[in-house]
């Protein structure tokens, strides 16, 4: 996307090749050597100079597709810069210069059969998470203000316990971001002698336990079948745990657990 | 060896010899066949073993049963998730748990009943303003370890429960 419809243009401007010159239909021909854009005939570009390019004329410098594959992909048509552009997504945004990321509409939204589930593979249901934390600056002691799970799990046979794993595995995250930690050889819990003392586990003071909100996405379609969401409500929640902390911080941290005392020693 | 008489759920054991060593947990469970009280971690860090203590003046506390020995419940008289249901009628605090789908595996469930219904007698023989409430039920349940629905449903069942009936529990 980045290169279709934000550097070719921009090389294209610099060539001062217009757009209806048979060459600007060209992209496929074009390839990269050594940080410069070589395209038939022309004057070879550096990548910094079509960047600047793109930027001034306001082309697209960044994309975010979302893709689905039950045994095909999902597929839709987007409209950009006046041409329809179809692929194998089903969601697409664009960011302009150094402007937002818009999401642009779609239209012959195509989702693969719910028959073609029987081709074999499983498909687990989709979580995203959202924290909104603290960080005491003097201790380093962190706490969720609030939490967010969104997650589509096909017809869910039992909304409530849905919601009882998603919330579970919202505190097993919790734990698996901050608390727990399981090192290996002798002095790690594999010398038998560990309790929860040492293998601290999420209790419900770690909690947003008034303000966890989860939101169940009804089914991508009328006969998609239940798919498994017990593991998968845990996992985004320490991604969105450790990029707030990223946020609040400024510190990128590498290993988990994040400790209390490890988030202290990287605040100024 | 020591001589053991408890009292549990309104019926006394015993007089019985048990030996010294022996934890209230394997009394419970294996001389008595009352599993509805767990064994978890055996180390009184999760708490899915305890059991109500009523004290003679009317007071309750809850104890770990996993590391304290049988012994030391001599004379005592305790509750434990048996003695909750009256005459097959599950209390209201039961119903509220299933009423919201408090529990999924039900390792911690007794622990958590125990808990909150000691909280419920607590608060009705003092009360606490709404305002102090959210704090009080995450003090009073803090000790006990869920991991299947995260501690949020066992919450909202026990605020239910006191919500429901706030001139018996809120001031």
């Amino acid at each position: 996307m980045i290169f279709r419809y934000g550097l070719w243009p921009a090389a294209l401007d610099l060539w001062r090749i217009a757009s209806n010159d048979p060459r600007a239909a060209q992209w496929e021909a074009a390839h990269w050597k050594d940080g410069q854009l070589i395209a038939p005939g022309l004057t070879p570009l550096p990548l910094p100079q079509i960047a600047a390019r793109t930027h001034t004329r306001n082309g697209v410098t960044g994309a975010m597709a979302h893709g689905f594959n039950r045994w095909a992909w999902s597929q839709a048509t987007f409209a950009i810069d006046g041409q329809n552009w179809t692929a194998d997504i089903d969601a697409l945004a664009l960011r302009r210069g150094v402007g937002k990321f818009v999401r642009l509409d779609r239209t012959n939204v195509k989702f693969p059969p719910t028959d073609y589930s029987r081709s074999g593979p499983t498909y687990t249901a989709q979580c995203g998470t959202l924290v909104r934390i603290e960080i005491d600056r003097a201790t380093g002691a962190l706490r969720i203000a609030k939490g967010y799970s969104v997650l589509e799990c096909g017809n869910a046979l039992v909304p409530q316990v849905v919601i009882g794993q998603a919330q579970g595995g919202f505190a097993m995250g919790v734990g698996y971001a901050l608390l727990e930690s399981l090192p290996l050889y002798e002095d790690g819990p594999g010398n038998g002698k560990w309790t929860l003392g040492q293998y601290v586990v999420a209790r419900g003071s770690y909690l947003p336990l008034r303000d966890l909100e989860i939101e169940m996405l009804p089914a991508v379609d009328a006969n998609e079948r239940p798919k498994g969401m017990a593991e998968v409500v845990m996992i985004p929640v320490v991604a969105a745990l450790v990029n707030a902390i990223f946020d609040a911080t400024g510190h990128r941290f590498r290993a988990l657990p994040v400790t209390q005392e490890m988030i202290k020693g990287v605040l100024t | 060896m020591t001589t053991l008489s408890v009292t549990i759920n309104g019926r006394t054991y015993g007089p019985t010899e048990v030996r010294d060593a022996l934890t209230m947990n394997d009394y419970l469970r294996e001389y008595l066949g009352l599993t509805g009280t767990k064994f978890g971690c055996g180390a009184a860090q999760c708490l899915s073993c305890a059991v109500i203590v009523d004290n003679p003046d009317g007071t309750s506390y809850t104890s770990p049963t996993c590391i304290v020995p049988a012994a030391s419940f001599n004379g005592k008289s305790i509750r434990t998730v048996e003695g909750h249901a009256k005459n097959g009628e599950l209390s209201t605090l039961q119903k509220a748990f299933i009423d919201h789908f408090a529990f999924q595996c039900g390792y911690c469930t007794a622990g958590f009943l125990n808990e909150s219904q000691a909280l419920l007698e607590r608060l009705a023989r003092k009360r606490v303003p709404r305002a102090a409430l959210e704090k009080t039920i995450a003090e009073a349940l803090d000790g006990h370890l869920c991991r299947c629905t995260g501690y949020f449903k066992y919450h909202e069942a026990v605020r239910d429960v006191i919500l429901a009936d706030p001139q018996r529990y809120l001031v």
